[in-house]
């Protein structure tokens, strides 16, 4: 257990409350119960009085909490509630706009006597450093620009304007008064990177201080503080939940998995049987009619369930592959072959057909005039109709016409694509909460 | 280092100045500040105790440091509206500056006195304003009234308290160490710095002055 300072007690003058000392070098102490502000040297009488209810904490820290940073041990002496009037930036409008932002400034000081600030916000929490810059600069007031602090090269200011104290609660070696301002200028590289200066009643600048600003994650902060009591419930509670969302989120992940899984099997099943001409049957001694001057007819009539592999019958494929009854998509290729049997022309064409079993009456329709099926179930047949041009009559006795055909289920049943997407959501879902 | 010895104008008791550029010393028996003049300690001001504020460094505390070994000679303090600081004059092993650590809100700044032929007026030093001094550009950052406190063990310039001591801090632009001006009644003094941490001090005794062990 970390070991804070407490040096002395005293009672706040206006209720009475504990202050508890912990800086030896301490001058004033703002109770933490009323506001009230007590000058320990007795020199200052004129402080303004704050609003403890009105400035409550925003989350766990409070005074008299100790972390450890770095290995080494920082209490929290003092908070400063500031509200900002300032201009932002921004980049898609390429303008500035006014904007109002209130954070707290925590002030931590080690046994060495070194301190830390803890900048705290609704977006989160900061660590403020001051560093003393390669080019001090703060901006002329004419311009929206400043100098690097360490390449002097310019840079925009992401923010500019002024910090109002509308609260302080601890100690402090000098007066933190309510009211009193202080103007800032900030530009973004990396950390935020900012110039804060300070005027003296005549409106000269009194003092500038260089900060930089870095992100510091609330689960981090919680471990530093994680040997104070309060602290210790809020990690446990927050333990507590980890967990139940850690079991909350696997069994998501594992549901979605198992989606994802089903899906790519069935899609697997689908793909595996396309791409695949299956002859049907070759007609060696087709008959021809005359369609127009041009055009010659064969056609051919043909059992479907020859153009599935066997062991998937027609209607287990549609079936078990989710495909909706109405949307087989057929693709054939015909090969034309001389009595050698010699290629002499191949043509591939897509044929559609609309299927249905619901009456066990086949029905079809199909915009090409050359492709019909009928039948029912695996016991569709398809009706070829073939044309060749005229050119073609004087060898046509001895042309052989083969139909193959590949069935091409429609893209990916909805019923599979409902189930990947549902794995895909439901994964990205789990590792969510399971990181939450 | 070179002693000289004095019998303390208030008490007789003995005090051992070993700063050769000691012009001020407090007795470490009865707290009695004296001004080294013409050879001799000369009674200056009212008596003073300065608190113990809890810091590590301490009169006659000794150990090294940036590497090099130290002896703290004297301590001044000042307070001004924002609160106060303490400066500790530091003997350096083999070293003829002056040497300065100075402590304040955790901060620690180790300074050298630089010899300067002008200064700059307190007036005329505008903060946030660069201005180019002793072929340097110079960027201030602070200015304050303060005043002296108090001041222990040997002091290389006269500290009586309630003296002025107005002060200009800032930064050697382009270099990123720090200069401060102090403006005394008797004279304005300019220091060149560079901040070091508590980790570069390795403080090995911290005893009475006017112990055994010092001498």
């Amino acid at each position: 257990m970390l070991e804070g300072n407490k040096l002395k007690t005293i009672n706040c003058s206006a209720c009475g409350g504990d202050l508890e000392i912990k800086n030896q070098r301490t001058k004033f102490v703002t109770c933490q119960y009323c506001g009230t502000t007590s000058d320990i040297s007795g020199e200052v009488t004129d402080i303004k009085k704050g609003n403890p209810v009105r400035f409550k904490p925003r989350s766990f820290l409070k005074i008299g909490m100790i972390g450890e940073f770095n290995g080494i041990a920082y209490q929290i002496i003092g908070r400063t509630a500031w509200h900002n009037n300032y201009q932002e930036w921004d980049s898609e409008d390429r303008k500035y706009y006014t904007e109002k932002w209130d954070f707290d400034e925590w002030t931590l000081l080690s046994d060495e006597g070194t301190y830390k600030t803890i900048i705290e916000d609704k977006e989160g929490y900061k660590i403020a450093e001051t560093q003393i810059p390669k080019f001090p600069n703060i901006p002329d007031g004419h311009s929206n620009k400043m100098q690097h602090f360490q390449t002097n090269q310019e840079v925009l200011l992401q923010e500019y304007g002024t910090s109002y104290i509308r609260y302080f609660e601890g100690e402090s070696t000098y007066l933190t008064q309510i009211d009193d301002f202080s103007k800032f200028a900030q530009y973004s590289s990396g950390a935020s990177h900012i110039a804060e200066w300070r005027y003296f009643e005549n409106k000269e600048i009194k003092e500038v201080e260089f900060f930089k600003e870095t992100k510091i994650a609330k689960t981090k902060l919680l471990q530093i503080f994680g040997e104070n009591p309060d602290v210790k419930a809020i990690s446990n509670a927050i333990k507590v939940a980890k967990n139940e969302n850690k079991r909350t989120g696997t069994l998501i992940l594992a549901f979605g998995i198992l989606n994802l899984l089903v899906g790519i099997f069935f899609l697997s099943i689908e793909n595996s049987n396309v791409n695949t001409l299956h002859r049907v049957a070759t007609l060696t001694q087709p008959s021809w009619t005359t369609l127009n001057d041009s055009t010659l007819v064969s056609e051919g009539e043909f059992d479907v369930k020859l153009i599935v592999p066997k062991d998937i019958p027609t209607i287990s494929l549609f079936t078990s592959c989710n495909i909706p009854m109405d949307s087989l998509e057929l693709k054939s290729r015909i090969i034309l072959s001389n009595n050698q049997n010699d290629t002499v022309a191949v043509i591939d064409d897509y044929f559609y057909s609309y299927l249905s079993d619901t009456d066990s009456s086949a029905y079809n329709s199909t915009e090409l005039h050359d492709f019909s099926t009928t039948g029912i179930d695996e016991e569709l047949t398809i009706k070829m109709h073939f044309e060749i041009p005229t050119a073609f009559k004087e060898r046509s006795d001895g042309i052989s016409v083969s139909y193959l055909f590949e069935m091409i289920p429609k893209r990916y049943g909805s019923g599979v694509s409902f189930s990947i997407m549902l794995g895909i959501f439901l994964i990205i879902i789990g590792l969510v909460i399971r990181k939450r | 280092m070179e002693k000289q010895t004095f019998a303390c104008p208030s008490c007789g008791g003995t005090l051992e100045l070993k700063y050769r550029f000691s012009k001020m010393a407090v007795c470490g028996y009865c707290n009695q500040t004296s001004f080294v003049e013409n050879g001799q300690l000369k009674l200056a001001g009212d008596k003073n105790e300065l608190a113990n504020y809890g810091s590590k460094l301490s009169l006659a505390a000794k150990g090294t440091l940036i590497g090099l070994k130290f002896m703290i000679i004297g301590h001044v303090r000042f307070e001004y509206f924002g609160g106060f600081w303490d400066e500790w004059l530091v003997g350096m092993d083999g070293q003829s500056d002056e040497f300065w650590i100075h402590e304040d809100e955790g901060d620690l700044i180790l300074y050298t006195k630089m010899e300067t032929e002008t200064i700059p007026d307190y007036q005329q030093l505008k903060i946030g304003t660069p201005i180019e001094f002793a072929g340097k550009r110079l960027f201030p950052t602070e200015k304050n009234k303060a005043q002296i406190l108090g001041g222990e063990g040997e002091l290389p310039y006269r500290v009586l308290p309630g003296q002025q001591a107005d002060f200009v801090d800032g930064i050697f632009y382009g270099e990123g160490t720090v200069f401060s001006f102090k403006f005394l009644p008797e004279e304005t003094q300019f220091y060149r710095g560079q901040f070091i941490k508590w980790d570069e001090i390795v403080i090995e005794k911290a005893d009475n002055p006017y112990s055994e062990q010092f001498k």
